[in-house]
């Protein structure tokens, strides 16, 4: 038992120990890298335009934790889940590269690995003098697919006025299919009763398995210290992914696994926020949010039955600040906490991220 | 210049309306997940419901304890009134490969021929008891009938030219009161009787009961489950009996009730396995038994069940009519 969890700790503390020498290495090109720079690496949150510069590099790693104690239901109603015995725990860990390749151009790549944990309500079945003790917990562990973007910005300026357009696609990249389940059933047995203790563990995936396409658009009005930017992210996928789920049998505390094929469209996702930033000093921003997703459409599909995917929507407050440590780095965090929703989690986010930024030419 | 604006514009609209021209046979998501309860308040006249079937173009027939029913996936129509098939309970329907509709009852078995009716009073010379009919997957009919003071009972087939009686172990007493036929995939039919059940294979049969691996002997229903493991429900007892290779496990219902016999089963396209009992009905995910998954069935006797062609689960009830799950 020990040597398994020996063997469980080592990766994660390499990932862990490789991601701090990662930052560690950029934070120090970041300060050593101090001749020859321009103040648009040191530009305020409220003059920067929605698009890098040309020829400027930023490099944003960053995590995010979500805890689910919430949810919401059909009806958009507030469940506590920690009444139902259920919680969910979210650590994302996101990469995200752009480049300005002209004033107005700017391409960007992002990727993420996220562990996700959703733990049922435990369930006991009695009868006699047999007993069953029941606990699920369903993880999604993985990295995304693989998001490639394009944004454009008016190629003019306009006083006190911003405007972006954005295209993009998640490449399925990643891997979608769940894999098989590590279910466990221990039964003990004694003169007056039977007690059996089932943990079903499913191991999902965090890709797609289809192209997914992005459109989005921003618009920003600033004046000297504040600055408010709206915007919108509409996704949606023309082919479905054919994947399969895994259907389990106990036999004798002995558990046997099946996958079942079937096919999955993901529906379309607008994606909004309304950020008010605030520039109380240089160096430092504060800023409070409205985000929200909208998801419609989607299908799931077996033996020729398609049943669509309920509707969910999930509309958050957040607040956040930026600090601009050193001419090359910043960094932000940001809270949001979920206000309305309907069939969705209600996770409390909290987002650290750094922003990494260079000039190439 | 005016195109760049006008197209910008356009693309969103696009993006915004493609959704809602696709997904034309997509079944809305609050619809699954629900139970449909028939009742004389919307369509079938009775509250009784003794056996369900499907035919070969997707009809659900259902036998009553007064008459026939036929739902098209709309509406309910009442037929055959005009034969005997009417004012008395029927306890198995089914079509053959030819599409020929048998019901089965206390007087025998009426055939729905092309539209006409045909009553069939006897076999082999005694008056029979229809109990249980089974196609088979060469199309043939599989009758099971009830032993009595006035008729000997027993397993018989139709091939679609003749009538075949099956002797041994059908005529001992026990074997002879049959009240489930089904097949595996190996081709062999296994019978549910009141001395336990019995395996016709192409070399003999072989009987599981009491005397060998069952606790009970009358199994009123048999089911060959997607993981090639077969399962026997008895009148008797709330336990039911599964077979894992030659070796036989029993698991409990879970049930409130002591005694509370299997009456019905069915798998439905998620391989869940539902339980027809004699007080309400369980639900099997492959490793829990729940016996609250429709509390207005609780204490209900549930006497037959079907899972369709598309995928919707069916229970007949004896007091208050014909529950449908259309499951996720």
């Amino acid at each position: 038992m020990k040597l398994k969890s020996v063997k469980l700790i080592i990766p994660v503390m390499m990932k862990r120990t490789i991601l701090l020498f990662m930052l560690a290495g950029l934070t120090a090109l970041s300060w050593g890298q101090t001749g020859g720079i321009t103040d648009i690496l040191t530009e305020r949150v409220v003059d920067r335009p929605l698009t890098l510069h040309a020829g400027q590099l930023q490099i944003n790693p960053g995590y995010q934790l979500s805890i689910g104690s919430r949810k919401f239901d059909a009806d958009g109603d507030k469940i506590d889940l920690s009444k139902e015995g259920t919680a969910m725990v979210q650590h994302l860990y996101n990469l995200e590269i752009k480049y300005g390749i002209l004033e107005f151009v700017e391409v960007s790549a992002a990727l993420n690995y996220s562990s996700m944990g959703v733990r049922e309500q435990p369930v006991w079945y009695s009868h006699g003098w047999e007993t069953m003790f029941t606990t699920q917990l369903t993880e999604f562990k993985g990295i995304s697919d693989l998001f490639v973007g394009l944004a454009l910005r008016l190629p003019f300026e306009v006083n006190h006025f911003g405007w972006r357009v954005s295209a993009g696609a998640s490449i399925p990249v990643a891997n979608y299919k769940p894999e098989k389940p590590t279910h466990s059933s221990i039964t003990l047995v004694d003169s007056f009763s039977v007690f059996q203790q089932v943990r079903f563990h499913y191991n999902d995936k965090a890709g797609n398995g289809t192209m997914i396409y992005h459109f989005g658009t921003a618009a920003q009005f600033f004046t000297d210290n504040m600055a408010i930017t709206g915007w919108a992210d509409y996704s949606l996928c023309f082919s479905e992914a054919e994947t399969h789920y895994w259907e389990s049998r106990l036999y004798e505390d002995e558990f046997s696994y099946q996958s079942v094929p079937y096919k999955i469209k993901p529906g379309n996702t607008l994606s909004y926020a309304l950020t008010f930033d605030y520039q109380a000093i240089d160096w430092f921003d504060v800023f409070g949010k409205l985000s929200g997703m909208m998801y419609r459409g989607g299908w799931d599909e077996e033996e020729g039955v398609r049943i669509g995917h309920p509707e969910k929507n999930i509309m958050a407050v957040g607040f956040g600040y930026e600090i601009q440590v050193a001419r090359h780095l910043r960094l932000f965090q940001s809270m949001d906490i979920p206000i309305l929703g309907k069939n969705e989690l209600a996770p409390l986010v909290i987002y650290t991220g750094a922003s990494f930024n260079f000039l190439t030419r | 210049m005016k195109w760049r604006f006008i197209f910008i514009p356009v693309l969103i609209l696009v993006c915004i309306l493609l959704p809602m021209c696709e997904e034309g046979d997509v079944i809305d998501p609050e619809k699954v997940d629900v139970w449909t309860n028939y009742t004389p308040q919307n369509g079938i006249i009775d509250n009784e419901i003794w056996s369900i079937t499907e035919d070969l173009y997707g009809n659900i027939w259902v036998g009553t304890g007064t008459g026939l029913y036929r739902f098209d996936g709309n509406k309910w129509d009442q037929v055959g009134q005009e034969a005997y098939v009417e004012g008395y309970p029927i306890y198995a329907v089914a079509m053959d490969g030819d599409g020929v509709l048998w019901v089965g009852s206390q007087y025998g078995l009426d055939v729905l021929v092309q539209g006409n009716w045909y009553w069939i009073d006897s076999l082999f010379g005694y008056p029979f008891i229809a109990r249980s009919l089974y196609r088979d997957k060469f199309g043939d009919m599989w009758i099971g009938t009830l032993g009595s003071e006035f008729t000997p009972g027993g397993l018989f087939a139709f091939d679609g030219q003749d009538f075949y009686k099956y002797t041994d172990p059908f005529e001992q007493p026990g074997f002879n009161n049959i009240y489930c036929i089904t097949s595996d995939q190996g081709s062999n039919i296994w019978v549910g009787t009141d001395a336990g059940a019995v395996k016709l294979t192409h070399s003999g049969y072989e009987v599981h009961n009491s005397t060998n691996d069952l606790v009970f002997d009358d199994v009123t229903a048999i089911l060959l489950d997607g993981w090639q493991d077969t399962w026997f429900g008895t009148f008797s007892g709330n336990q039911v009996g599964r077979l894992h290779g030659n070796q036989m496990e029993f698991l409990s219902l879970f049930h409130n009730y002591s005694i509370s016999g299997v009456i019905t089963m069915t798998e439905d396209l998620h391989h869940n396995i539902w339980f027809g009992t004699g007080a309400g009905l369980v639900k099997y995910n492959g490793t829990t038994m729940d016996a609250n998954v429709k509390a207005e069935l609780s204490d209900e006797l549930i006497y037959c069940s079907l899972t369709d062609q598309k995928g919707k689960v069916w229970f007949g009830t004896m007091d208050k009519g014909l529950f449908v799950y259309t499951p996720k």
